[in-house]
C-alpha cells in the first residue's frame, strides 16, 4: 500500500479509532489526538493534568480499539527499577535444578501508562526512560527487546509538587509530545457523569490491529516536506534559542536553553501526522504551527527571570510562532 | 508550469499588473511629496524651482513607480509560495514544485492533490486590485502639489500689494532678460569668456528671481552691483586680450616703421649711440643744465622710438636741436681738454712714485731714533748723557734737517746755553709730534706726491675720458638720427599708424580701468585702423596689422558691451527704485529728508534719477557723533541743473594719466616726479 491509497487508509484508520474512542472518552479531543499522533509517529507522550480526567481510561480504550496489551504503572517514591522492568527470580526446573528465570515487568506491554512518573526516584525514572529510548531493557546481563508497537504515556500532576522528582531535561526530551489535559467543560462533565453513574455501559471495539499501527508509522514516513516548509520548521526551532538571531525578545530574555534537534524531528513528524489526518499529502506550515506547542513546550528550559515573572514555556512558544509568522512574508508584494 | 496545470504566466502577468498598481501609488506619493515640497519652497521661500519641476516630480514618481513594479522579475517559486498563502493551499504548490522530479507514489499523489487545489485558483481572485492607504496618500499629496502649483500660477492667497510688487519686479525682469540676451548676442561674435558666461548666468538668475518675486528691490540692486563688478572684470579681461593683439599689431607696425627708418637713412650704429650709459646721461644732464636750454625734450613718441630700436634713447639727447647740440659739444670738448691736461700733468709712472714715497718714509723717525728722542726729553739728564744721545741720534737719522744737525752738534760739544737748550727741547718735541727730524723736506715731498694722480684716479680719468668721447660721438650722431626719425615720422603712413596705435592703446587702457568706448569713438578708431593699414606698403605686414587691430577692437567692443550691459541693468533696476521712492513720497511715507546737493541725511533705498549716466556708487560713512546718521547711495551723477558730482575714483585715472604725461621726459627732478606718483598712489589706495 503506497501513495494516495496508503494516505487514505491512514486517515480512515485513524478516524475509525477516534470514533471508537469517542464512544468511551468524553471530550478531550486534543488529548486523544495527541495520543494517536504519538502512536502513529512512534513517539511517547507526556500527559500533564489533574487526576480523574480519564487518562487511564483513554489508554485502556486505545488498547481495546487496537487490540494491544495495556499496562499501568503507578509511580511512587518506593518503586524500584526492577518493579518496572522486571527481574530474575530463582526458580526450580522439572529436573530439580534451580536457575534464574526472568519475570518481565509491567513495561512489557504495547501501551504503558506511567502514572505520575515524577513521583518515582530518578533511578526508577531512568530505567523507564532508557526503555523508552532503546526499546529494550537489560536485566542480569541479558537484553530483552520490547514488543512493537511500544508507546509510553506518562502523566504528571502539575499541582502537587511536594515529594516529586521533576524529570531532567534530557529525559523530557525523549517524549515526542507533551499534552496538557484540560478540565472538562460543562457539557463534557455532564456526559461523563451521565455515563458513569447510570446503568448504561459503553465500550469500544477493536477497529485496527497491531500490524495496522506499524503500517501507520510507515505511511507517516512517506509524507513529503517542501524545502520552504522545512526551513520554516528550522526557524521555529532556532527561534527558541536565545543566542539565535531569529529569536524573539521573549526568548532572549526568558529562555536558558532552547529546543534540541529532537524538537525539530518531533515537530516535523507530528506535522506529517497532522497532514495525513487532514487528508493532505504534504506538510504545511500550518501543520508545523499546530505541532509546535506540544512538541516544543517541554523542550524549552526557562531561566530564573521567567520563573520570577510567572512565565511558562507555552507563552514562549506562542511568541516564537508569532515571530516566525511575521518573518514569513508573502514573497510577492502585490 | 510543467508540473501543474497552473498557468504560471497568467499569474506572473497579473502579479506584475497588481504590483505596478501598488508601486505606482508609492512612486506617485514620493513624487507628489517631493513636488509639494519643491512647490511649497518656491511659493513661500526664496528658493526658485523650475516651472515644470513640480509636475515633473509627480509624473516622474508615478511613472518610475509603475515601471519598477512592472519590470521587477517574478520568480516561479515566489508565485507558488504566494498563491499557497493567499489561496490557503497549505503549501501544496510549493511542495509540488519541490517534488517535480520525484517518482515516489506519495509525491505523485501530492502533485495530483496540488493540481486539484490549483484548479480552483484564479489570478484575479488571488491578486485583486485594491485601493490601499498608499493610494489615498498619493491622491492627497497630488492634490496638495496641484494646489501649490495653482497658487503659484494665479497668485491666489497673496495680498494686492504683494501682487503689485511682484508685477513691478517682473517688469524689471523683462528688461534684465533683454539685456542678458543682448549680452549673449554680442558675445556670439566672439566666444564668451568664463566670466561672461558667469555674468550671463547671474543676470539670468537675477531675472528669474525678479520674475518670481523672490528678491526685494534692494537685494536685487545689491546683486546687480555684484554683477556689475563681474562685468568690469569681464571688460578687463577683454582689455587684457586686446592688449595682446595690440602688442602684435604694434610689432607689425614697428616692422613697417623700421623699414621706413632705414629708407630715411637711419643706421643701426647711429641708433645705438642714442642709448647712453648712466655716466653719459649724468654727464649730458650736467652739460644741458649748464647751458640752461628751455626745452630739450624729445618730440619723438615712445612708439616711434621703440620702432626704431631706440626705446632707451636718451630724451635730452634726442630733444636737442642742432644749435643746442653744438653748444653742448663745445662744452664737452672743453671739459675733455681740461681732463686731458690734468692727466698729462699727473703722469708719473709707478717707479717714480715708489721712490718718492720711499723718500717720505725715510724721513720718518725710526723706532730707535724715537726712543733716543724720548730719552733726551726726559728731565734730569746730565750734559754728558745729552751729548751721547745727540751723537747717537745723528747716527740714527742721517736725513735730518741742516738746522737740527747743527743743534745736535752743539749739544754733543756741550756748548749750548740754557736758552739754546730750551729751544732745542722744543725742536725735539716738535720732531716727536711730526714724526720726523726734517719737517720741511717731508712736507715738500708729500706735496709733490699729492700733486700726482693715483693709479685709480688715472684709471677713472681715462674712463671718464672714454665716456666723454662716446658722448661726443653720440652728440655728433644725434642730428642725423633726429633728421632720419623726423623724416620717417613726417610720412603720412607712419603718422596714421602712430595715431591708430595711440588711439587704440588709450581706449584699451580706459577699458582696463572700467571705461568703455562710445559708439563715436569706436567708429573713429575703426576708421583710423583702416587708414593706417591701407598706408602700409608691405601686404603681409598690412594684413597682420589690420587683423590684430581688428581683433583688438572686437575684444574691446565685447568689453564695452559688458560694461554697457551692467549699466543698463543698474538703470533698469534703479529707475524702478526711483519710481517706488516717488510713489512712497506721494503717499507721505517719504523717509528721505535731504537732497542731492550735499544735505542728504537718509535714504532708505538706492535710487537712479535716470539719464545716460555711468554706474556709480558712493556709500557714505556713518557719523557716530551726529544725531542724524548720514547714509546715501547715489546712482546718478547729478540732478538737473545741479552741481556735478562724480566720484573721484572715476576721474582719478584720467587725472593721473594727464599728470604722468606732463611729467614724463620733462626736466622735472626725479624726486618731484616720485612725489607726484606717490600722491596718486596714496589717493588710489595703492601701497
Amino acid at each position: 500500500m503506497k501513495g494516495q491509497e496508503a494516505a487514505e487508509w491512514f486517515r480512515n484508520t485513524v478516524s475509525k479509532v477516534r470514533t471508537e474512542i469517542a464512544k468511551v472518552i468524553v471530550g478531550q479531543d486534543e488529548v486523544v489526538e495527541g495520543v494517536l499522533v504519538g502512536l502513529a509517529a512512534n513517539g511517547h507522550i507526556l500527559l500533564e493534568g489533574m487526576p480523574g480526567l480519564g487518562k487511564t481510561l483513554l489508554v485502556k480504550t486505545l488498547g481495546e480499539c487496537l487490540g494491544l496489551e495495556v499496562r499501568r504503572i503507578q509511580f511512587t517514591p518506593d518503586l524500584m527499577p526492577a518493579d518496572v522492568t522486571g527481574t530474575n527470580v530463582l526458580a526450580s526446573d522439572d529436573a530439580g535444578g534451580r536457575r534464574f528465570e526472568f519475570r518481565p515487568g509491567p513495561i512489557f506491554a504495547n501501551l504503558v501508562l506511567a502514572d505520575e512518573i515524577n513521583r518515582a526516584t530518578p533511578k526508577t525514572q531512568s530505567a523507564m526512560l532508557e526503555a523508552m529510548q532503546e526499546r529494550s531493557i537489560t536485566v542480569g546481563g541479558h537484553m530483552h527487546t520490547l514488543d512493537e508497537p511500544f508507546l509510553v504515556m506518562a502523566t504528571q500532576n502539575p499541582v502537587e509538587q511536594e515529594g516529586t522528582y521533576p524529570l531532567p531535561e534530557a529525559q523530557l526530551d525523549r517524549f515526542l509530545l507533551k499534552v496538557t489535559v484540560p478540565f472538562l467543560d460543562r457539557g463534557g462533565l455532564a456526559e461523563v457523569v451521565r455515563r458513569t453513574t447510570g446503568t448504561a455501559t459503553s465500550s469500544a471495539s477493536q477497529v485496527a490491529s497491531r500490524e495496522d499501527v506499524l503500517q501507520l508509522r510507515e505511511v507517516v514516513k512517506e509524507v513529503p516536506v517542501a524545502d520552504d516548509v522545512l526551513q520554516y520548521a528550522l526557524t521555529l526551532i532556532l527561534a527558541t534559542h536565545p543566542e539565535s538571531k531569529e529569536a524573539p525578545d521573549e526568548t532572549k530574555k526568558y529562555v536558558r536553553y532552547g529546543s534540541s534537534p529532537r524538537g525539530a524531528q518531533a515537530i516535523v513528524t507530528t506535522a506529517k501526522v497532522y497532514a495525513l489526518m487532514d487528508g493532505r499529502y504534504n506538510v504545511s506550515k500550518d501543520d508545523l504551527k499546530r505541532a509546535a506547542m506540544p512538541a516544543l513546550r517541554h523542550r524549552i528550559l526557562l531561566n530564573f527571570e521567567a520563573e520570577a515573572d510567572g512565565l511558562n514555556t507555552d507563552r514562549i512558544v506562542r511568541h516564537v510562532l508569532l515571530q516566525a509568522d511575521l518573518a514569513d512574508k508573502d514573497p510577492i508584494h502585490a | 508550469m510543467a508540473v501543474l496545470s497552473l498557468d504560471l504566466k497568467a499569474f506572473q502577468r497579473r502579479i506584475r499588473l497588481v504590483r505596478a498598481w501598488r508601486t505606482m501609488a508609492w512612486g506617485g506619493t514620493a513624487g507628489a511629496g517631493l513636488g509639494s515640497v519643491a512647490l511649497g519652497l518656491d511659493l513661500w521661500t526664496n528658493v526658485i524651482v523650475p516651472a515644470n519641476l513640480g509636475a515633473g516630480l509627480v509624473l516622474g514618481g508615478l511613472f518610475a513607480g509603475t515601471l519598477i513594479g512592472f519590470i521587477l522579475p517574478v520568480a516561479a517559486r515566489d508565485v507558488m509560495r504566494s498563491v499557497d498563502r493567499r489561496a490557503g493551499l497549505k503549501d501544496r504548490l510549493t511542495t509540488a514544485l519541490d517534488l517535480a522530479d520525484s517518482a515516489d507514489e506519495m509525491a505523485d499523489a501530492q502533485r495530483r492533490d496540488a493540481d486539484r487545489a490549483a484548479q480552483s485558483v484564479h489570478p484575479k481572485g488571488v491578486y485583486p486590485f485594491r485601493w490601499s492607504r498608499t493610494h489615498t496618500i498619493w491622491v492627497i499629496a497630488t492634490v496638495i502639489a496641484m494646489s501649490f502649483q495653482v497658487m503659484a500660477m494665479t497668485g491666489v492667497g497673496r495680498l494686492g500689494s504683494q501682487l503689485e510688487q511682484k508685477a513691478d519686479l517682473a517688469s524689471s525682469a523683462v528688461q534684465v532678460r533683454r539685456i542678458e540676451r543682448e549680452l549673449m548676442n554680442r558675445s556670439a561674435q566672439l566666444p564668451p569668456t568664463k566670466i561672461e558666461e558667469q555674468l550671463a548666468a547671474g543676470m539670468a538668475s537675477l531675472a528669474e528671481k525678479l520674475e518670481k518675486g523672490k528678491i526685494s528691490r534692494e537685494d536685487a540692486l545689491k546683486e546687480a552691483d555684484k554683477l556689475a563688478q563681474k562685468a568690469e572684470d569681464a571688460a578687463k579681461e577683454r582689455a587684457s586680450v586686446a592688449g595682446t593683439h595690440l602688442d602684435n599689431a604694434e610689432n607689425a607696425a614697428q616692422q613697417a616703421q623700421q623699414r621706413a627708418f632705414k629708407e630715411a637713412g637711419l643706421r643701426e650704429d647711429q641708433a645705438r649711440k642714442m642709448d647712453l650709459s648712466s655716466e653719459q646721461r649724468e654727464l649730458l644732464n650736467r652739460l644741458v643744465d649748464a647751458e640752461e636750454f628751455e626745452n630739450p625734450v624729445s618730440t619723438f613718441d615712445p612708439a616711434t622710438l621703440r620702432a626704431a630700436g631706440m626705446q632707451n634713447a636718451d630724451q635730452n639727447l634726442m630733444g636737442m636741436n642742432r644749435e643746442q647740440t653744438e653748444q653742448v659739444r663745445q662744452s664737452l670738448q672743453n671739459q675733455m681738454n681740461e681732463l686731458q691736461a690734468r692727466m698729462n700733468e699727473g703722469a708719473m709712472d709707478s717707479t717714480q712714485r715708489q721712490q718718492l714715497e720711499q723718500q717720505v718714509e725715510d724721513l720718518k723717525l725710526s723706532p730707535e731714533a724715537r726712543q733716543t728722542l724720548e730719552q733726551m726729553q726726559q728731565p734730569g739728564q746730565s750734559a754728558e748723557q745729552m751729548a751721547d744721545l745727540a751723537q747717537r741720534l745723528q747716527e740714527l737719522a742721517p736725513n735730518m734737517s741742516q738746522e737740527m744737525q747743527q743743534a745736535l752738534q752743539q749739544m754733543a760739544q756741550q756748548s749750548m746755553s740754557p736758552e739754546q737748550m730750551q729751544a732745542m727741547s722744543e725742536m725735539l718735541q716738535q720732531a716727536l709730534e711730526n714724526n720726523t727730524l726734517n719737517q720741511e723736506q717731508m712736507e715738500q715731498l708729500q706735496q709733490q706726491l699729492e700733486q700726482q694722480m693715483t693709479p685709480e684716479q688715472m684709471q677713472q680719468a681715462q674712463q671718464q675720458m672714454q665716456q666723454m668721447q662716446q658722448l661726443m660721438e653720440s652728440l655728433a650722431a644725434n642730428q642725423d638720427v633726429r633728421q632720419a626719425l623726423q623724416q620717417a615720422m613726417q610720412s603720412d603712413q607712419m603718422q596714421r599708424v602712430a595715431e591708430a596705435m595711440q588711439g587704440m592703446r588709450e581706449a584699451q587702457q580706459n577699458l582696463q580701468e572700467g571705461q568703455g568706448m562710445s559708439q563715436q569713438q569706436q567708429e573713429q578708431l575703426q576708421q583710423q585702423i583702416e587708414q593706417a593699414a591701407s598706408g602700409m606698403n608691405d601686404p603681409q605686414l598690412r594684413e597682420q596689422f589690420r587683423q590684430q587691430m581688428q581683433q583688438a577692437m572686437e575684444q574691446m567692443q565685447a568689453g564695452t558691451g559688458n560694461l554697457q550691459a551692467a549699466q543698463q541693468m543698474m538703470q533698469a533696476l534703479g529707475q524702478q527704485a526711483m519710481r517706488d521712492a516717488m510713489q512712497s513720497a506721494r503717499e507721505g511715507n517719504d523717509n528721505q529728508t535731504g537732497d542731492l546737493r550735499g544735505n542728504i541725511t537718509r535714504d532708505t533705498m538706492p535710487w537712479e534719477p535716470g539719464g545716460t549716466t555711468v554706474r556709480t556708487g558712493i556709500r557714505g560713512e556713518r557719523r557716530e557723533s551726529d544725531a542724524n546718521e548720514d547714509y546715501v547711495e547715489v546712482r546718478a551723477p547729478a540732478q538737473n541743473n545741479g552741481p556735478s558730482r562724480v566720484p573721484y575714483q572715476q576721474v582719478l585715472p584720467q587725472y593721473r594719466r594727464e599728470a604722468e604725461r606732463s611729467t614724463t621726459g620733462n626736466r622735472l627732478p626725479k624726486e618731484r616726479r616720485d612725489r607726484i606718483r606717490e600722491y596718486y598712489d596714496s589717493i588710489q589706495g595703492k601701497k
